[in-house]
This record gives C-alpha cells, structure tokens and sequence, in this order.
C-alpha cells in the first residue's frame, strides 16, 4: 500500500491537491479529500484497468470524490426550486471563496480571474482547471468528464466566452466604483 | 471607458501561470492518516466479536439463495420474449410480478449471476419499494425501471421534476387508469409521486394552490393558470417551463396556453409576456443518481441548453450511469462496448464490440433503458442490442428486437 501511495504521490500530489483547491475552492476541506481520494484509489488499484492513464483515472476519481462532497453540502441546504434563483443562491451557500494564499500573494490579474472561475457552473470550472491549469488533452478531459470531445470544445469555447464577460464586467463595475468612466 | 484588456488568449496564458498551491501536510503524516483510516475502515468492517454471526448469517444466505422459491421472486422476466408476453402480458406491466414467470432454477439465474465473479442476484426487487417489483435495488441505490408496454386498462402520465442542481429535468412516470381524463390523471400523478423520496424538486407547476391546470382535448391545449409572481429567479423559470413544456408533450398536447388568474397571459420575470407556446420534445437521454439513492433516465437539455450529443448515436454514445454508488470507481459509459450504431426504418441496433460482457446489474439496466428512451425520442420502435455474450440484462432479453420504452422511471402498481 505504502509503495503505491509513495510513487502517486511523487507523480501526481501537487497537481492533484491543487485541483481539489481551485475545484472545492477551500484548502482545508481539499487536505482532507485528497486522503479520500487516495483511499479509493488504493482501495481499487488493482482493478485498474489501464484503458485510460493512471493520471486521468486518478483524476476522475478525485472529480467523483469532490462531486460527492459538494452534494452532501448541497443536501444540507436543500431548497425548493421556484421561490429565488438556485443557481445565484448555491455559488452564495456552498462555496466560502477563501482565496488561498497563493493568490493573494499575486497581482489583481490572478484574483480576478480567481474571482470570475467562482461565477462559472461547477462543471465548466472544472473543464477550464483541467485543461488550462493542469494541461489536459481534449481526449483526457472527456474521459475525466464523462463527456464528448465535442462537448468539452463546445463547454470550453463558452467558458471561456463567459469568462471574458465576467471580467469586462467585473472591470467595468471597478472603473464606475472609482470613477474613472 | 477604455478597451477590454481580456481575451481568449490573455485568459488561458492567466489561467496556465495560475500559482501552484501546495499542501501543508507532509507527506508522512498524510499517508499516516490514510493508514489510519484504511485500517480503522477494516477494523469496523470485521470486528472479531460478530464473526461468529457473520459467518451463521452467511450461511442462510446461501441457502435462501439457492433456495428456488428466492430464485423464483428474484427472476426477470423477458419483455421481449414471447414466451414472457403470452405468459402473463407484458413483464414491464405493473402488476406482472416476476414470480408468474415458471421457470426452472437454472432458467431462472440471469447468466451473468452465475458466474464465476460471483455476481449473484445483483440487482432484486424492492422488498420496500412503492412500485414492486419495477424498483431494482443494489448497494443502497433503487431504480425505478420503465415499461415498454403499457397495459391496456391504463394510461400513462409522466411528470417532469427537476434535479436537486436545477440543471435538467427529470421525467418521473405513473400509470393511472385509461377512462380517468387527462387533467384528472395528471393530478393523480402529482399526488402519487413522491419528489422527495426520489431526491428530486417540484416546481410552482406542480403547486395546486399556485398553478391550476385544465385543457381544451379538441384544440390539444394544455390551460396553465398561474398566481402572479410565483415563479422567480432565471433557474425558477426555465425550470418551470421545462417542467410543464414536457409533461405537456408526453400527455399529447401539442400548445400551451398561459393565464394569470384567469386572464389570458402571464408576464414570466425574463422569458416576458407569453400567451401561448408550442411544446417541444425532449431531446437527450442521461442518468442522474439523486442524493436520496435513486437512478434516474433523464431527459432534455441541460442548463446551460447543452444536450451530450445531437444524433442518435452520439447521445446513446455519451449516456453516462454514475456508479459512484455502486462500487464503480468509474461511470458506466455504453461507448465503452459501443461499435457501431445502425439505423433502419423502424429499428436501432446497437452492435457491440466483440466480447462485450454486459451485467445484470442496476445500472446496466439503466443503461439499455436509456438507449431505450433515446431510441423513442427519435421515433424508433425497437432497439436490438447485437454482440453481447451476456443474453439477459434484467428484464430484457438482449437476443431479441427490445420495443423502446413507453414510460421512463415508472413508480406507480
């Protein structure tokens, strides 16, 4: 156990953990997934079946384990739909929006950006992470997804769209706030 | 105001310098708490003082399986076969228990339970449920399978909630008696289905002291009457049409009429002024295991208007069971086993890649039954399913045309 727990964790900690970040958008709650996640793993290495690459297969379980956490989050504060905007109301409840460190160390570029991933739906912040941040293919992502690679191009393409308004609007709201417009 | 500093490229190069996070615990106290847990898991599961009890209970579990009356109760019946329909009507009928169905032991084992992965009785009735013996449960998780026939005293009404994420629509289906009128059956539906217990939401639509609903059967117009200002929020809204557009489309309507309190009209908060709107079919098959343990087929378009897939292929190529629940590390895909799709007048077949071994489980009934479904939505009647070396998958047959599903997640007797 402890052999197969050493090598993943040289090969793929870092980019793991950081994943469970941006994703749960929470360092401590990530802490303590990525131990879930390293159980299941180890739990079914043997089952592995090496269709897909370990990393890829490591990471949809750190998906699935993530997902998992954010529903019974969700469950707690389960609402009817109808009575306000559950999509506004959800990104309010469930994520605390800590920044970590690391990003309150860099420029307003980052926080920004930071910032707007928060506003997009959980599932195309998670398609932006795993293509931009941690370099997945086209192909790895669906196979991480669960999706079409036509649907992680079409996703991606509108992300990124909604990105780019997020932050001309976030910057627009900036410049009235200081009055520079 | 100045140019935009933001675009595509700008974004992804933002995105690719993002700064590493690292975590703060070392990495022999993170495999210390790993350790710990693993073995305090192993601990909890096999504690030496119930052993002696285990071991006694397996034993009678053993011998109620083998035992052929077990075997008789947890048998599928074949909804395709012949043999299953002329026997006692179709097996997907309400009411057409399995154990009508006399066949010998080694008939009765679906063939993938008898092998030597040691797969037995995976998937068996719902001792608890509602609708038995339609609810198949397995590791905590029940599905509701669907009918593909319809008996013939009895109607269909299948009513759209919503997910717990308010992203799609989740069709959720009754069988009230054929004489009942649409409207009557339709209430009946709302008041025989339990959203809670399956883990999904109502909306204002199914709210009678907020929406009332009526019909004109000549104009085949579905009559919403819609208290002013209770449906709020974007999410609301589109859920709520959704909800209604295909209720609507599945009781035959062809329009929607709207009013507020009588008066024709409803002014919706974004969609604006609407007298009156033309139903739409779901297109798009996916599954959803809901909180509360439940799979479900779901239909339509996802929030962000997105469906997996345009074409027939392409959906029953991307339809994805999560089996997060069942022990599965990783979703069940068909694209996995999938060939070739193949197309004529009245039939789909699915040709499977060589050596494709199906399960009878939960969720490899899920799956046929959403390629069922999405067969229906492109107005084909049967789907056969070619190349599999497991011949039985729950209820369905796999060596014969399968007619598509007439009713998604049916919970009603």
């Amino acid at each position: 156990m402890e052999h197969i727990f050493n090598r993943l964790y040289v090969d793929y900690h870092q980019s793991l953990f950081q994943f469970l970040v941006y994703m749960l958008r929470d360092r401590d709650t990530a802490e303590e997934l990525v131990q879930d996640v390293y159980i299941k793993v180890i739990n079914s290495y043997d089952k592995f079946k090496g269709d897909s690459s370990e990393k890829t297969w490591l990471f949809s379980i750190a998906r699935n384990v993530a997902i998992d956490y954010m529903r019974k989050q969700k469950r707690q504060r389960k609402t009817v739909v109808g009575s306000f905007d559950l999509e506004e109301r959800e990104n309010q409840l469930i994520h605390p929006d800590k920044l970590p460190d690391e990003i309150l160390e860099q420029n307003e570029s980052f926080k920004q950006m930071y910032d707007a991933l928060s506003q997009c739906k959980e599932d195309h912040r998670q398609l932006i992470l795993l293509r931009y941040i941690h370099g997945f293919s086209i192909k790895e992502s669906a196979a991480i997804m669960g999706w079409s690679e036509g649907k992680v191009k079409t996703v991606q393409h509108r992300t990124l769209k909604t990105l780019k308004t997020i932050l001309d609007d976030s910057r627009k709201e900036e410049e009235l706030s200081n009055g520079t417009v | 105001m100045g140019q935009s500093k933001w675009n595509e490229e700008k974004i992804i190069q933002t995105l690719r310098d993002f700064p590493a996070i690292e975590d703060r615990q070392k990495k022999e106290e993170l495999f210390a708490k790993i350790e710990k847990r693993i073995d305090s898991k192993k601990t909890k599961r096999m504690p030496f003082r119930i052993m002696p009890m285990l071991a006694a209970a397996c034993v009678l579990f053993i011998a109620a399986i083998i035992s052929p009356v077990v075997l008789q109760e947890t048998v599928f019946k074949n909804p395709g076969s012949e043999t299953g329909l002329k026997s006692s009507g179709s097996p997907s009928e309400p009411g057409n228990e399995p154990q009508n169905i006399q066949k010998s032991p080694e008939e009765s084992i679906p063939p993938s339970s008898g092998s030597e992965e040691g797969v037995s009785l995976k998937v068996k009735p719902s001792a608890g449920s509602e609708i038995e013996p339609k609810a198949y449960e397995s590791h905590n998780v029940t599905y509701h399978s669907g009918v593909v026939e319809v008996p013939q005293d009895k109607q269909v009404v299948t009513v759209y909630y919503t997910d717990s994420r308010a992203e799609g629509v989740v069709p959720v289906s009754y069988l009230a008696d054929k004489e009942l009128p649409k409207i009557e059956a339709l209430q009946q539906a709302f008041q025989m289905i339990n959203p809670d217990k399956l883990g999904v939401l109502e909306t204002v639509f199914h709210e009678g002291d907020k929406v009332k609903v009526s019909d004109d059967l000549e104009k085949k117009m579905l009559i919403v009457d819609i208290k002013p200002g209770v449906i709020q929020g974007a999410t609301g809204e589109r859920m709520f049409m959704d909800t209604v557009n295909y209720t609507a489309f599945n009781l035959g309507y062809e329009k929607i009429v709207f009013k507020t309190s009588g008066e024709p009209g409803y002014d919706f908060p974004h969609f604006g002024p609407q007298d009156m709107v033309e139903i739409e079919s779901p297109k798009g098959v996916s599954t959803l295991l809901t909180d509360n343990g439940t799979l479900l087929l779901v239909e339509g378009t996802k929030a962000d208007g997105s469906i997996d897939g345009s074409t027939l292929e392409e959906i029953i190529r991307t339809i994805k069971i999560d089996t997060s629940r069942l022990g599965h590390e990783e979703a069940i895909q068909p694209s996995v086993f999938i060939k070739e799709v193949n197309k004529n007048e009245k039939a789909v077949s699915v040709v499977l890649v060589e050596g494709s071994r199906l399960e009878n489980s939960i969720m490899y009934i899920a799956m046929i039954e959403a390629m069922l479904l999405t067969a229906g939505q492109f107005g084909f009647e049967y789907v056969q399913i070619l190349g599999s070396d497991t011949k039985e998958v729950g209820p369905y047959n796999l060596a014969e045309p399968i007619p598509v599903l007439k009713a998604p997640n049916v919970i009603s007797k």
